[in-house]
């Protein structure tokens, strides 16, 4: 911006609207320039997994495969069990994702329109463990995985996570903003509150769970510091477990290895784009990631 | 941050031509998950086969060694996280722009304010709160960066990249010196928390985020 200003009016005699429109395209052109550096590791990313080893590790610069191939992909699956890899995230990020956005709705339901006794000290207590860092409770955590014995089972994982504080959070936040006549009209009618809450609360909740959903996808799918604790057996690996344990293995052999962190990112940018609209509302409705 | 407010005050200008393409672009590397960004990054920033290396070379500067020195390799891991963070706080910086009313800008303009001056006495003191928001929020954030500096360095070489956290994975984990860590993770937690209420102190004083 102050560029563009200083630019333009190094030029005097041009007209108002002339330096103005000046000004807008250079910063366009800087917006543009900023986005294709954003953007080239993301190219990079998947150029090198579409070339043959020898253009990868040339001494010369290429920017762009010379031969396209598929090899790559096919040895980083078949080197390890990606199958199963797969399957294990699958079945951790499901079932915590669904256990996040029932429990953040049902808890944030009862702190956003109930009064009980000690309401708000429960939820400051809540919202207080948001500040926890999650590397500070990576030691007692693994401590009390331990002695329950979930150590390398899929519960040490989808456990701590089954019910979220960024969830109720979320969750009791958007219903705070429900109007209670509609509820008190429920109750009137002589609804129970178990219908209310399946009629009423859920029909309008419809945007807080679809930021739920995603956020806590995201959130479970790229997970890495707490799996790396809890999950030793490489038969249990996450996605990211087994990117981390194939570069340790296979070190040299990158393209094959980033053939395997693009394969990783696939569910992750669908899920983005198709739903960028809710990513964006829960971040800056929050400010939390 | 000086950038992500850039990005995002460019990104502001409605007629902007590819406006929501754009701000994908910047906000996409936010989303992907800090493994698949650190191994990319060991790549990218390889000594001999990476393509920042192949690039300096072929406009005739000398290589450099991005991950392998002790004095580059904070660098390194510091550039690659600017790179994750920028549409994060581009974003939150241009939701902070959209809540400052037009009019009030219309009538700078009205009493003949120059567009530096409407920035600087307008736009910034009114994203002053957003601005101390994403201070707060990146300094927490640095301080419990654990997995990018994990898989692209381990803290080393030597311990030049060894945050608070990774000092404590190792210990624990790696040492099994669990108590020791223990103790050092609490002292880091302190280190948070205050920086925490400081946040909530200030912001409520200031009037509320």
């Amino acid at each position: 911006m102050a560029l563009a200003q200083a630019r333009s009016q190094t030029r005097p005699r041009l007209s108002a609207p002339t330096r103005s429109r000046l000004t807008s395209i250079i910063i366009w052109l800087a917006l543009v320039g900023g986005a294709l550096i954003m953007f080239f590791p993301l190219y990079w990313m998947v150029a090198t997994t579409v070339m043959p080893q020898e253009e990868a590790y040339s001494r010369e610069l290429l920017l762009a495969p010379q031969t396209f191939v598929f090899d790559n992909y096919i040895e980083g699956w078949t080197e390890s069990p990606w199958l199963r890899w797969y399957g294990n995230t699958l079945l951790i990020v499901g079932t915590s994702v669904a256990g996040l956005t029932i429990f953040g709705l049902l808890s944030g339901f009862a702190f956003a329109k109930y009064q009980f006794r000690g309401r708000n000290l429960f939820f400051l207590l809540i919202l207080s463990t948001l500040m926890i860092p999650l590397q500070v409770l990576l030691i007692p955590r693994f401590l009390l995985v331990a002695r329950m014995g979930w150590v390398n089972t899929y519960w040490s994982v989808i456990g701590p996570h089954m019910a979220d504080s960024f969830g109720l959070f979320f969750a009791r936040q958007f219903m705070l903003d429900m109007p209670d006549e509609l509820l008190e009209a429920a109750r009137i009618d002589g609804a129970s509150e178990l219908t209310i809450f399946r009629k009423i609360v859920l029909p309008l909740s419809k945007p807080a769970i679809a930021v739920l959903i995603i956020l806590g996808f995201t959130a479970r799918w790229n997970a890495f510091a707490w799996p790396l604790v809890a999950l030793t057996r490489k038969e249990m690996f996450t996605v990211q477990l087994g990117i981390n344990f194939m570069k340790g293995y296979y070190y040299s052999d990158f393209p094959a290895i980033i053939a395997m962190v693009v394969t990783s990112l696939v569910p992750i940018i669908i899920v983005f784009l198709l739903f960028q609209r809710y990513f964006i509302q829960g971040i800056t409705r929050t400010g939390i990631k | 941050m000086a950038l992500g407010l850039l990005t995002a005050l460019g990104l502001n200008r409605k007629n902007l031509r590819g406006r929501a393409f754009l701000r994908t672009i910047y906000f996409l590397p936010f989303v992907i998950s800090a493994v698949a960004t650190g191994t990319t990054a060991g790549w990218i920033f390889g000594d001999s086969f990476g393509i920042i290396n192949k690039l300096l070379e072929s406009v005739g500067l000398e290589r450099v060694r991005w991950l392998t020195s002790r004095e580059n390799a904070m660098l390194t891991v510091i550039i690659t996280t600017v790179w994750i963070r920028l549409g994060f706080n581009m974003l939150i910086y241009l939701a902070g722009l959209q809540s400052i009313p037009n009019e009030l800008v219309e009538s700078a303009r009205l009493d003949g304010a120059s567009p530096r001056q409407q920035f600087w006495h307008i736009t910034v003191p009114l994203l002053k709160p957003t601005t101390f928001l994403l201070l707060i929020l990146n300094i927490i954030y640095s301080f419990e960066a654990f997995d990018l500096v994990f898989i692209m360095t381990n803290g080393g070489p030597g311990y030049a990249t060894t945050v608070l956290t990774v000092f404590i994975y190792n210990t624990a984990f790696q040492t099994q010196r669990f108590g020791y860590a223990s103790a050092i993770g609490l002292v880091f937690m302190a280190i948070i928390m205050s920086i925490t209420l400081i946040q909530w102190r200030l912001s409520n004083e200031g009037g509320r985020i």
